[in-house]
């Protein structure tokens, strides 16, 4: 696979970003920027310390652009070494010598990592976790509210326990909910679920266009765009959620996997 | 008599409220409906303006609630259509001048007069917008395609569902660019529609003859062959209950070649 010759476009830099809790959101801005949606690309993390969920949180948001990672540069050892535990080609200053200390390494990293997924099964785990992660989760146990009407600008719905909504939620709405958010349109408003600090809790929708999503006290914004954001309704929806993943809001496409 | 009452508002300034409410006024009652407009922005009155009554105001809204005069002395003939009347706000005055209640007791009394009774409605939600929709029972919501306009509209929207009194409202959008939606570069018709999901009255493509006929103070359905003039007056039409059609103007026009193939084809077919 690494025969495949890329051009420079199809390499992201990330050297030069630091680890704060917008990594993702500026990964998502240089995939938009440059339109690498359904692209092969590399990625450079420079000297970036990124643990082995940390990456796997990467991979999957560059599977919700179908994007192919096919290799990956880095100084860090720890980057190196999570990448290759993911199944990925690594590159780096270091990178042959590690490669073959890796595979040392592994036996004794087994040990310390049984309770991490190997490449193939992380794949597994997010496509069947999507649905069914949550069987016990507090938000079964919880009220629901249904809500059959298309929640406007400046409207606002604020309960504890789960809401269910049945139409769009217009930019400028507001939805709290102390347990899980579904919404049965597009959801274009802000959304906080697990208000009270269900880390399970997550939001659903036909189509998140969210301004703003938020799961218990985290948060997470939408991507800066350039273009104008054309909000209309496609043909055919694709279902997201959105829930927590290593301390990080991920949205997840229910689909991708279809595609 | 009774009358309907149809409150036009926007939230946002700007987007063609009052203009609205000027021609679609001068086209009903061209169409023969005895029609009353109300200018409910006290302090910044503009309805007048564009219909240039401006200097035969004598009386106002204020000056009838405080009993200086009768309802009919306080209504304005316009200059050529003896079925159309205007009711001036007063420009001394503010929105705390009138009260829902108050303004629920003129719309009351004019639809026994008139076939219609169309409100101008203040931008934003506050007092003046409370008064505006008190006495109306239908609204027309005016937009542009921009994103701004589209979110007040919306909120808007939200407030009219609210009110028990509103029981119908439809949305006009103003200013559309077809050259700029078909570059991509400007919010569609359907892109509206879709994120307000609320039924189009119409759509009135921009026109530079607008600026013309407000700085007359001639409303622009009086002029001849303007694009917006006819989109008015086909509102006109659609509030009175003719089936008009809305022109697409999403689709590209006619490129030559297949103008002139249209103009070979039209003769052969008519043979």
């Amino acid at each position: 696979m690494s025969e495949v010759l890329l051009n420079e476009e199809n390499l992201i830099d990330l050297s030069s970003e630091n680890l704060s809790s917008n990594f993702l959101f500026e990964l998502t801005n240089i995939i938009e920027k440059k339109g690498l949606q359904k692209k092969s690309v590399k990625i450079n993390f420079g000297d970036i310390n990124l643990s082995k969920s940390r990456l796997e949180n990467i991979i999957s948001v560059l599977k919700g652009f179908y994007i192919d990672l096919i290799m990956v540069y880095a100084n860090s050892k720890m980057t190196q070494i999570a990448a290759i535990e993911s199944g990925l080609t690594v590159s780096g200053q270091t990178a042959e010598c590690i490669e073959q200390v890796s595979q040392e390494e592994q036996a004794s990293q087994a040990n310390l990592d049984e309770n991490a997924y190997t490449g193939e099964d992380i794949e597994d785990a997010t496509l069947e976790g999507l649905l069914w992660q949550e069987t016990n989760s507090e938000s079964e146990q919880k009220e629901t509210f249904y809500i059959k009407q298309t929640l406007r600008s400046g409207q606002k719905i604020e309960k504890d326990g789960n809401i269910v909504i049945i139409g769009d939620c217009n930019a400028g709405s507001e939805i709290i909910a102390s347990g899980d958010i579904i919404v049965w349109g597009v959801l274009s408003g802000l959304a906080h679920a697990g208000s009270k600090g269900d880390k399970q809790a997550c939001i659903r929708a036909f189509k998140i266009n969210a301004i703003q999503l938020r799961i218990t006290d985290l948060l997470a914004r939408k991507p800066d765009k350039i273009e104008i954001d054309k909000v209309g309704k496609p043909e055919r929806f694709n279902p997201e959620e959105a829930k927590i993943s290593n301390e990080e809001i991920v949205i997840y496409s229910l689909y991708q996997e279809n595609n | 008599m009774s009358g309907r009452v149809i409150v036009i508002t926007s939230g946002k300034g700007g987007v063609g409220k009052t203009t609205s409410t000027a021609n679609i006024g001068t086209a009903l009652a061209k169409n023969g409906a005895k029609v009353a407009m109300v200018d409910t922005d006290i302090g910044l009155r503009n309805l007048d303006l564009l219909m240039g009554l401006e200097n035969r105001i004598v009386y106002t809204l204020v000056d009838y609630l405080n009993e200086k005069c009768k309802l009919h002395q306080a209504l304005v003939k316009d200059k050529k259509n003896p079925n159309l009347a205007l009711l001036a706000a007063a420009q001394t005055s503010d929105k705390t001048a009138v009260s829902p209640e108050q303004m629920k007791d003129i719309c009351n009394k004019l639809k026994e007069d008139f076939d219609f009774v169309l409100v101008d409605c203040p931008a934003g939600i506050e007092q003046g917008f409370q008064n505006a929709i008190a006495g109306a029972n239908e609204a027309i919501i005016v937009t542009t395609p921009e994103m701004a306009a589209v979110r007040d509209a919306d909120r808007i929207i939200g407030l009219l569902e609210a009110s028990e009194e509103i029981l119908n409202y439809k949305l006009v959008l103003n200013r559309v660019r077809p050259k700029m939606i078909q570059a991509n570069n400007m919010l569609s018709v359907n892109d509206v529609t879709d994120i307000l999901s609320v039924k189009l009255l119409g759509v009135i493509p921009e026109d530079e003859n607008i600026i013309i006929s407000t700085n007359k103070g001639e409303p622009i359905v009086n002029m001849e062959n303007t694009k917006a003039g006819t989109a008015y007056n086909n509102i006109a039409k659609r509030i009175l209950g003719e089936e008009v059609d809305i022109p697409d103007f999403e689709a590209p026009p006619p490129t030559f070649v297949e103008r002139i193939k249209n103009l070979f084809l039209t003769p052969a077919c008519s043979k």
